[in-house]
């Protein structure tokens, strides 16, 4: 067991100190990097953290659209999301809306955000830290 | 112990040698793997990320020294088995894309699938290592040693 220890301890000291020193070193706490918030803000589109999504998730005037694969909308989604699909049954353009995908390095959800702005769309906001936070902080899903 | 049993653990230390090395070159990309699992809150993925390969390198070193060796296959199996219970219930909850295991590719290697496979062999020769080292290597009880 001190032996085992001993090697944990030694990948520890060498670990972080190799992070510290290293170009391509890791945050500790955001090892993610920045995400995308920088391009929400530069697409002119409105970032959004999770706690102010546990807010907008009660409000039926908001609208929930689910930048991800159909897969993982069916496996989880944030309650009343729903799936992005050009048409008629779509939103009206004067309501809110507001985009997400998986995480805080996920960019569908800017790629939707700027499609929607195109589509006419005038207050799209992007849930920057994704599905992964709000299910991580232990908010309902919904499920298929 | 026949000649082949003594390269179990130089299988077994190049393979966590290889792992480690891997994710310390591109430990962005090994932190999106972790993410992408969904098996731990986000504030863990960087400790994880920074960490877990050189505890991989270190456990693969160790296994090259005779000294060390029984230290570090208990570690190598405690890995072995948490990384596939953790890939086995990412799988099944479908959160399981790649294992980020070699690099950050998308690639046969890294598929989850095939490491779930590829691990049981794995645990399955340290396993056998440390019972002929619990029995002793020059021991005649042993299945492999030569009558």
């Amino acid at each position: 067991m001190k032996e085992i220890l001993l090697l944990l301890a030694v990948a520890g000291v060498v670990g972080a100190a190799a992070n510290a020193i290293s170009p391509r070193g890791l945050s500790w706490t955001r090892p993610l990097g920045r995400g995308v918030g920088p391009q929400v803000t530069a697409a002119g589109l409105v970032p959004v953290d999770l706690r102010s999504v546990k807010e907008l998730i009660q409000n039926p005037a908001v609208t929930f659209i689910d930048a991800r694969s159909p897969e993982d909308f069916s496996i989880g989604r944030l309650p009343r999301a729903i799936r992005w699909i050009p048409g008629p049954s779509q939103p009206r353009p004067e309501r809110r809306v507001v985009v997400y995908c998986d995480n805080e390095f996920c960019e569908k959800a800017v790629d939707l955000g700027r499609e929607l702005q195109k589509a006419g769309y005038k207050d799209v906001a992007v849930f920057v830290d994704g599905y992964e936070a709000w299910w991580n902080s232990g908010g309902a899903v919904e499920q298929d | 112990m026949s000649r082949t049993d003594r390269l179990i653990p130089w299988f077994l230390g190049l393979v966590f040698i290889a792992a480690g090395l891997f994710k310390i070159v591109d430990p962005a990309a090994f932190a999106i793997s972790i993410a992408r699992l969904r098996m731990a809150p986000l504030a863990l993925v960087g400790p994880v990320a920074i960490l877990l390969p050189w505890i991989e390198l270190v456990a693969g070193l160790a296994l090259l020294i005779p000294r060390l060796q029984i230290a570090a296959f208990r570690l190598t199996l405690a890995l072995l088995i948490g990384f596939t219970a953790i890939l086995a219930v990412a799988y099944v909850r479908g959160t399981a894309t790649a294992c980020g295991c070699f690099g950050s590719s998308d690639s046969f290697f890294n598929r989850p699938e095939v490491t779930l496979v590829r691990n049981i062999p794995l645990i399955a020769l340290a396993f056998q290592w440390m019972r002929w080292m619990r029995r002793g290597p020059t021991s005649p009880a042993s299945p492999a040693s030569p009558a």
